[in-house]
């Protein structure tokens, strides 16, 4: 697969091992400025270690990963970037607006505009009336209303989350939902790896299908699901179950 | 630089935040209350020895409180998924190694100045004299003997368990400061392989108790030369370096 300009993440030909084992076989896909990208696959079939990969969390055996042009292991690659984990825990002895303020500090925004974003931030997620409350007891749904905080406080142009409506109530993914189609019309990226199928299908450009570590379905959804099969969840489940491999 | 600050700067949060720091001082002061309640406490030499009991207790709970700090950064960050998040920003990992370092040993130094605080408070109210020059050295030179000891225990933590690492650390800094000074002349009559093993420990091991200076401040000795705390605070900061490297080159490219 070539580089090509407009492309945030080109991942090439991309392994990596876990106890002697391929997490990611081969694994090939390039996400392109702008667009909301999925990442589906079952539990086990490598999206978080690509995820990982990206970030620069972990190394590849061979292959190429560039973010925004960079490799993962220079970490300017993820200074425009913005991570949501699958399951985030945060010091549980800041408040939230010092978490909010230490993660801006790392990013290298300026303490001026770190001050001016945390009240606007709070309200996106709906946590203005617990701003100053330590985290340690706060629930999953709003631990995760803090990782989408904390993933935008230095206003990247790229963003990467792992299974962000896991554990989040219908509201709550609603209202999730509603944020990241703010933010594509910002004109931001966002990759994202879920199995909430329909939250894909609501959101999604392209997606990418993965199994076992290797790629089996990548591209526009539209070009993907085709023209006889309008359903992803039973396109997923037939791909997966089926001998795509 | 902001990085590694707004990393320190965490880790003294964490410090005073939780309980660990309050025991150990409540507990520093009800032995200090007591110790000088003591009637024989106004002989002189009960009175320097009580001090150095005062003394001691200042560094090993400073000493403690910094280990385990500085053991559970990585480990428990690494388990509780924080580290995921923070290696996610553009944060060079030097930058992390250093930010904990730099963290651990001045949370440990504000414990440390909390507890001598005290330490003075209860002296000066024996109206013992205290040589200020000489209390002022004693606080520098521990901060150096701290300095190795978090970076020894920072060093360490990017590959041992925190149980590990603390019982580790605190063995090596026990050890050394109780026989380090004559650990070379008393294996002289050891077998060869034994002697050759306690002199190797000898060479390798950073020696805390070069920075051990209690003596002189509880028998009014006049405090050391300058050019002697010049070659030890190069001393100290050779031997964190060394344990820094160590760390930053198993943790720069460990999987998260």
């Amino acid at each position: 697969m070539a580089p090509s300009h407009s492309s945030v993440i080109e991942i090439n030909n991309l392994t990596v091992d876990y106890a002697h084992k391929h997490a990611l076989d081969g694994l090939s896909l390039s996400v392109t400025r702008g667009e909301i990208f999925g990442f589906l696959g079952p539990n086990g079939a490598g999206k978080s270690t690509a995820i990982k990969t990206i970030l620069g969390l972990i190394f590849p055996v061979s292959g190429s990963v560039t973010l925004h042009g960079l490799s993962p292991d220079n970490p300017e690659s993820r200074r425009t970037v913005g991570f949501l984990p699958e399951e985030a825990n945060y010091y549980r002895f800041l408040t939230v607006v010092e978490i909010l303020t230490f993660y801006g500090t790392i990013c290298g925004v300026a303490k001026d505009a770190v001050k001016r974003r945390i009240p606007r931030l709070l309200e996106l997620v709906g946590l203005s009336e617990v701003k100053n409350k330590q985290v340690g007891t706060f629930s999953k749904g709003m631990t995760q209303k803090i990782s989408l905080a904390q993933a935008l406080i230095h206003e990247p142009e790229t963003l990467i989350l792992d299974e962000p409506t896991s554990g989040l109530d219908p509201l709550s993914r609603m209202e999730l939902r509603h944020i990241l189609k703010g933010l594509k019309n910002e004109g931001k990226t966002i990759f994202f790896s879920s199995h909430e199928l329909s939250e894909v299908e609501l959101l999604c450009d392209s997606i990418a299908i993965l199994k076992s570590g290797r790629l089996i379905k990548s591209g526009p959804i539209q070009e993907v699901l085709g023209s006889g099969e309008r359903n992803l969840e039973r396109f997923f489940v037939q791909t997966i179950k089926g001998d795509g491999l | 630089m902001r990085q590694i600050l707004a990393i320190a700067g965490l880790l003294i949060k964490e410090i005073f935040r939780k309980k660990d720091f309050y025991v150990a001082l409540i507990l520093c002061a009800v032995i200090l209350f007591y110790a000088s309640q003591l009637q024989f406490y106004n002989v002189e030499n009960i009175t320097r020895y009580l001090m150095e009991i005062g003394l001691s207790l200042c560094f090993i709970f400073s000493a403690v409180l910094t280990v385990s700090l500085a053991a559970r950064q990585v480990p428990s960050e690494v388990q509780n998924r924080t580290l995921h998040v923070l290696m996610a920003k553009p944060l060079p990992r030097l930058n992390l190694v250093l930010g904990k370092f730099v963290g651990s040993l001045f949370a440990g130094t504000l414990c440390f100045l909390v507890f001598y605080a005290v330490f003075l408070f209860f002296a000066f109210s024996k109206a013992h004299a205290i040589s200020w020059p000489m209390a002022g050295q004693t606080v520098y030179l521990f901060f150096l003997n701290l300095m190795i000891l978090t970076a020894m225990t920072s060093g360490f933590s990017y590959t041992l368990t925190v149980s590990a690492n603390v019982t580790m650390s605190l063995i090596i800094y026990i050890l050394i400061n109780a026989y380090g000074a004559t650990l070379k002349e008393s294996s002289a009559g050891f077998f060869w392989f034994n002697r050759w093993l306690a002199e190797g420990f000898y060479y390798l091991m950073p020696h805390f108790e070069f920075f051990d200076v209690r003596q002189r401040f509880i028998h009014d000795w006049p405090p050391v030369s300058n050019k002697l705390v010049g070659f030890l605070t190069l001393y100290a900061v050779f031997y964190s370096a060394f344990f820094l490297m160590i760390g930053w080159l198993k943790f720069r490219k460990k999987p998260l």
